[in-house]
């Protein structure tokens, strides 16, 4: 592993979100301003529970959903890589495998982080108290770096049945709307499917968020079993997301 | 690492230096083939179909040959992205199938798509690939203005690549795979749909690289780009080798006036055909 090429590759990575006013706004920004408008429209709606107004019922939720954004993210440019040919030429480079996941991997956390704290800012600036600590801001950050591991194989998997970058970002809906409807920032509850929840990891993330959040003792062993099962299905996921990316990677 | 696998190799550990081939090929391939499964067809498509042949150091080496003829099927087995069905492949002294962490280090390969990442500038895709070598930002800075100069895109380097024109972007993918001063330089169709202005400006910059000693094998289904460039040529069809030679000489040999008809007298076809 050499730590040049590595961070030439995650510079180059993190350009993109600069460089394609898209990715910028789906790495970066759509999850702050969500919370604005949220926060500015519901920050005193009591409807969906006596204590917690509907807005901070929703954060856990609008923070993970931010990481199920990666999937887009690394389905596009993992299957747009391949379809200029590029993901091909760099493999003829010296840059190994293993550099590149890992560097890949640096630059699809680094997005996800920087969209948690403008969203997590935003969050405060518009009235959300969290009960939380500051042990509990790091679990925080625990858990979502986790569900974008699992998303980070979410999109490799999605990248493997796409041929170009844009039918990438179509696919990669198919993972990201049932999430988001069935185990974010909308009660499942409201849907009238909260069986389903379970099957969603970001459920884990959104649930053990909402707990941390609630100011629940982090000794709490519902925020652990949370954190493992997430940890769970992020491992198989990645793994199996790596397995098909190593395959297809010279087509 | 096999020792074995090396054939003939001074080994000059100081990178970045030519490496010392004396005596020895810098490519060899014996009985090379590559089929790929097709699932609506019974037969493989037999894309490379058994060709042998070598490339001597330094030498311009041309795989002159329609569209479809396994081109770049060869050079993508030459440079590890497709695995041999059969047959051997060596280069630099190293085997594919064994040693291709090492020939990675000494080829570069300019593919048939330009393939630049469009959200950078030219400049920042040259540096971003001369890291990938672990070149000194001096190095790549000083290579860098030298090559954009010579392949006029000094002006335009700083604009990102996706304003880029066609023949731009083709210069500049140029530009990418030499900034590491391969051994080995592998260039796929390398001035397909340019203007004949750049196109010799291309053709005067590979013969001028000539000089270095640097060992290009180069794919092509322009006669003239062949005939020009090349010191041997082999012309492939269907996957197998049909001639292989200076190109004079195999003009002389066939009796005709240029590689094209040598090409028809073979098969009865225009390599142009169907295009
Ligand atoms: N990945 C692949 N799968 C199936 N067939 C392929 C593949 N790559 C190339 N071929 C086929 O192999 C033959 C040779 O292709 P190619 O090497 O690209 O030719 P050239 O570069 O000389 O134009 C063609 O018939 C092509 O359709
Ligand atoms: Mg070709």
């Amino acid at each position: 592993m050499k730590v040049k090429r590595i961070l030439a590759v995650v510079k180059m990575e993190t350009t993109r979100i600069f460089a394609e006013p898209l990715t910028l706004v789906f790495t970066l920004l759509l999850v702050p301003v969500l919370i604005l408008i949220f926060g500015l429209t519901m920050g005193s709606n009591y409807g969906w529970h006596e204590d917690y107004t509907v807005f901070e019922i929703m954060v856990p939720g609008l923070l993970a959903y931010g990481c199920l954004l990666t999937i887009l993210d690394v389905a596009s440019s993992v299957a747009g890589g391949r379809e200029l040919g590029l993901q091909r030429r760099i493999n003829t480079t010296p840059l190994t495998s293993a550099e590149h996941i890992f560097s890949q991997i640096i630059s699809y956390t680094i997005k996800p982080l920087l969209q948690l704290l403008l969203g997590l800012g935003m969050a405060l600036i518009v009235g959300y108290r969290p009960a939380n600590t500051a042990v509990g801001y790091l679990l925080v950050i625990v858990f979502l770096v986790i569900l974008t591991f699992c998303c980070v194989g979410l999109g490799l998997i999605t990248a493997n049945f796409a041929k170009s970058a844009n039918a990438a970002s179509g696919l990669a809906f198919i993972f990201i709307v049932p999430q988001q409807i069935f185990a974010t920032f909308i009660p499942p509850e409201f849907m009238g499917a909260g069986t389903f929840k379970w099957i969603f990891p970001s459920f884990y993330a959104t649930d053990g968020l909402g707990l941390i959040f609630a100011g629940t003792p982090l000794t709490d062993s519902r925020i652990w079993i949370r954190l493992g099962i997430l940890f769970a299905i992020s491992i198989v996921i990645y793994v199996i997301g790596i397995f098909v990316y190593e395959k297809n990677k010279n087509k | 690492m096999k020792n074995n696998d090396r054939i003939k190799k001074k080994d000059i550990s100081n990178s970045g230096m030519i490496h010392n081939l004396v005596n020895s090929n810098a490519i060899e391939v014996k009985d090379l083939k590559k089929y790929f499964a097709e699932k609506k067809k019974m037969d493989d498509v037999k894309a490379v179909d058994g060709i042998s042949f070598h490339v001597k150091n330094g030498e311009i080496f041309g795989l002159l040959g329609p569209n479809g003829a396994g081109k770049t099927t060869t050079i993508n087995i030459l440079t590890g992205m497709h695995s041999p069905t059969e047959g051997t492949a060596v280069v630099g002294g190293y085997n594919v199938k064994t040693n291709l962490k090492r020939i990675k280090e000494i080829i570069s390969v300019c593919p048939q798509e330009p393939a630049v990442i469009k959200f950078l500038s030219g400049l920042g895709n040259i540096k971003f690939f001369g890291k990938l070598y672990l070149m000194s930002k001096e190095q790549i800075t000083e290579r860098s203005e030298k090559l954009l100069k010579l392949l006029g895109l000094y002006d335009a380097r700083k604009r990102l690549a996706k304003s880029y024109s066609g023949g731009m972007l083709r210069q500049l993918s140029l530009i990418i795979s030499l900034i590491s001063e391969p051994d080995i330089l592998f260039l796929d169709e390398p001035t397909v749909g340019m203007d004949p202005r750049n196109r010799r400006k291309v053709w005067e910059f590979l013969g001028s690289i000539k000089q270095q000693k640097r060992t290009i094998i180069l794919t092509t289904h322009y006669i003239e780009e062949a005939e020009e460039l090349c010191d041997r040529v082999a012309i492939i069809d269907y996957g197998k080798l049909i001639a292989i030679g200076p190109p004079k000489k195999l003009i002389e040999e066939h009796e005709v006036k240029n590689l094209e008809e040598v090409f028809m007298k073979i098969t009865g076809r225009r390599i142009l055909e169907g295009m």
